[in-house]
This record gives structure tokens, C-alpha cells and sequence, in this order.
């Protein structure tokens, strides 16, 4: 993959974490029973991040 | 045997709806759920919990994205997932009326994104990196805060007037200076749908004034970051 590409995906990853783990609608305890894992998410966002240092460095 | 049910969004109740086709996680389609005058969005699965992934997360957006062009949504968090049938319809009847207000609230309005990144450059005392006391270390740590400081507040200067640009063509905003990683402003528009192209224009004078910045625009998104949800919803039944 293109690093262009991979920083596109990285890009995409970053937004959808941010809103699908951050924020809407959370029902925690009696009526849900799943809240994502927790390990992968701070996994993802480190990733994520390296994508966007070599971006803003390119300037 | 899938026993238990995704939950993707909760919109309005609407005849319409019975229509759309759309397929969920593991290919298993999505149906609707009715209490009242409110849907839940669902995919039977037998799984418990979704991993964290950029397929998971993109089939979780795009299901609501298709959902989205006819009605009001109220995104659910990835990963929200019940029991029982029973369990969607008493969630729907718990919560009844705080729905009913986030849909108001966010009825015929998308939500927008915009991330500026900006590397900040540290200043490197190395003049007084030869430490041999204490002292030294804590002198060296005091001039690099103070350098950090007086860089980083014009750059939020530039950021509170794009934040107050933004603000005048959207209902309702949010941001946050997380100042890591590069990222120095994060926000989140609440914008009529007709707005859009207004504020999509903003967005790209914006881009040309300061190009100092690396600016992501994103959207439009179901309003993520506009709908609340107290916990103690056991006075709506």
C-alpha cells in the first residue's frame, strides 16, 4: 500500500474512533452487554498517530 | 443459534423503512424494531462483543449512513449489543422520551468534523543539559514549559477564530485542544442539511488562510457528538 493510501485509511480510522468509541448513544449495565475492547482501541489510536506525525511533518 | 441483537441507531417510526435492505455484521441482515413511535436499527449475531476494526467500524458507519438519508438517527456506540428482543423494546420504552428530545434536537441536521494538526517545535536546551544538580534539571524542564506555552497560545489564538467561524453556520458545536500527537483542535458542527455547502465553503477559505495547518474536514456524520443520554432513565417509564 501507497503511504498515501495508508495515511487515507489511518485518516479514516482516527474519525471513526474518535465518534463510534467516544461518543453516541451508551447504555451501560442492565440492557447492553458489550462495550468494545478496550486493549484494541488504544492500539488503534497509536497507529493512527504515527500516520499522522509523517503527514504533518511532510508540509 | 444468533440470539442476540446489534443495535445500530434509533430514529423515528417510519413505514418506509420497512423497505430499505441493508445487511449488518456477518452479512445478517438489518430489521427494525418498533416501541411506540420509535425504531431500533438491529442485526441478530451470536457474538457478544465486536472487535475493534476498521471493517467493523466502517460497516457499523455505513449501515447508519444508509439509514440516515431518510430520517433523523440517533447513532448508537459501536459494539452495542442486546439480549433479548425484549431488551431492544424496553430500551426503547426506558428511554423513551430523552430520544424523543435528541431527535428534536437533531432532526434534518448532520454533523461535520474538522481536526487541525500543527507541529509545535521545542526549543532544545541542550546549553544546560549538562545536569549536575537537581536544579539544573528543574531550571531546564521551567524553559522548556515556558517556551512550549508562549508557542502554543497564538496557535490557539488561530484556532478559537476558525472555532468561532464555524460556530456562526452551525445549531449547535463542541471542541476540544487535545495538544497530542500534533492534534491541536478537534470540533464537531451540528449543521441543517441545507447549510452544508455553506459551510463546506467556510471550511475551504479556511484551508487557504492558513495553510500553516494540516486541516481534515470530515462529514456529514449522523450527530455522534449531539445526542445524551442520562442513565437514570427510569422516570421516563
Amino acid at each position: 500500500m501507497s503511504d498515501l493510501a495508508q495515511q487515507e485509511k489511518d485518516i479514516t480510522l482516527l474519525e471513526l474512533l474518535d465518534r463510534l468509541l467516544d461518543k453516541g448513544i451508551v447504555l451501560y449495565g442492565d440492557l447492553t452487554i458489550s462495550i468494545a475492547d478496550i486493549d484494541l482501541i488504544y492500539l488503534g489510536i497509536r497507529l493512527v498517530i504515527g500516520g499522522m506525525d509523517s503527514l504533518t511533518r511532510e508540509k | 443459534m444468533e440470539s442476540n441483537y446489534y443495535l445500530y441507531c434509533v430514529t423515528p417510526k417510519n413505514n418506509r423503512n420497512n423497505e430499505l435492505k441493508l445487511i449488518g455484521h456477518d452479512g445478517k441482515e438489518v430489521f427494525i424494531i418498533s416501541y411506540r413511535y420509535l425504531s431500533a436499527f438491529v442485526s441478530k449475531t451470536n457474538k457478544s462483543s465486536y472487535e475493534t476494526n476498521l471493517d467493523n467500524l466502517q460497516l457499523h458507519e455505513k449501515v447508519i449512513e444508509q439509514i440516515m438519508n431518510n430520517n433523523s438517527v440517533l447513532p448508537m456506540r459501536f459494539s452495542s449489543i442486546c439480549k433479548t428482543r425484549d431488551d431492544v423494546k424496553l430500551m426503547l420504552r426506558k428511554y423513551y422520551s430523552q430520544f424523543r428530545e435528541n431527535i428534536k434536537k437533531v432532526d434534518n441536521k448532520v454533523e461535520m468534523g474538522i481536526k487541525i494538526f500543527y507541529k509545535i517545535e521545542n526549543e532544545d536546551y541542550e546549553k544546560i543539559s549538562n545536569i549536575s544538580s537537581g536544579k539544573d534539571y528543574m531550571m531546564k524542564r521551567f524553559y522548556m514549559f515556558e517556551d512550549w506555552k508562549n508557542k502554543i497560545q497564538p496557535v490557539l489564538d488561530k484556532t478559537r477564530n476558525i472555532h468561532n467561524r464555524l460556530s456562526t453556520k452551525s445549531c449547535d458545536s463542541r471542541f476540544t485542544n487535545p495538544l497530542k500527537n500534533n492534534l491541536i483542535f478537534n470540533g464537531a458542527y451540528l449543521v441543517s442539511k441545507d447549510e452544508v455547502d455553506k459551510f463546506s465553503e467556510i471550511v475551504s477559505e479556511i484551508k487557504n488562510q492558513y495553510t500553516e495547518f494540516k486541516i481534515i474536514f470530515s462529514g456529514p456524520w449522523s450527530p455522534y457528538n449531539f445526542v445524551f443520554i442520562k442513565q437514570a432513565g427510569d422516570g421516563d417509564e
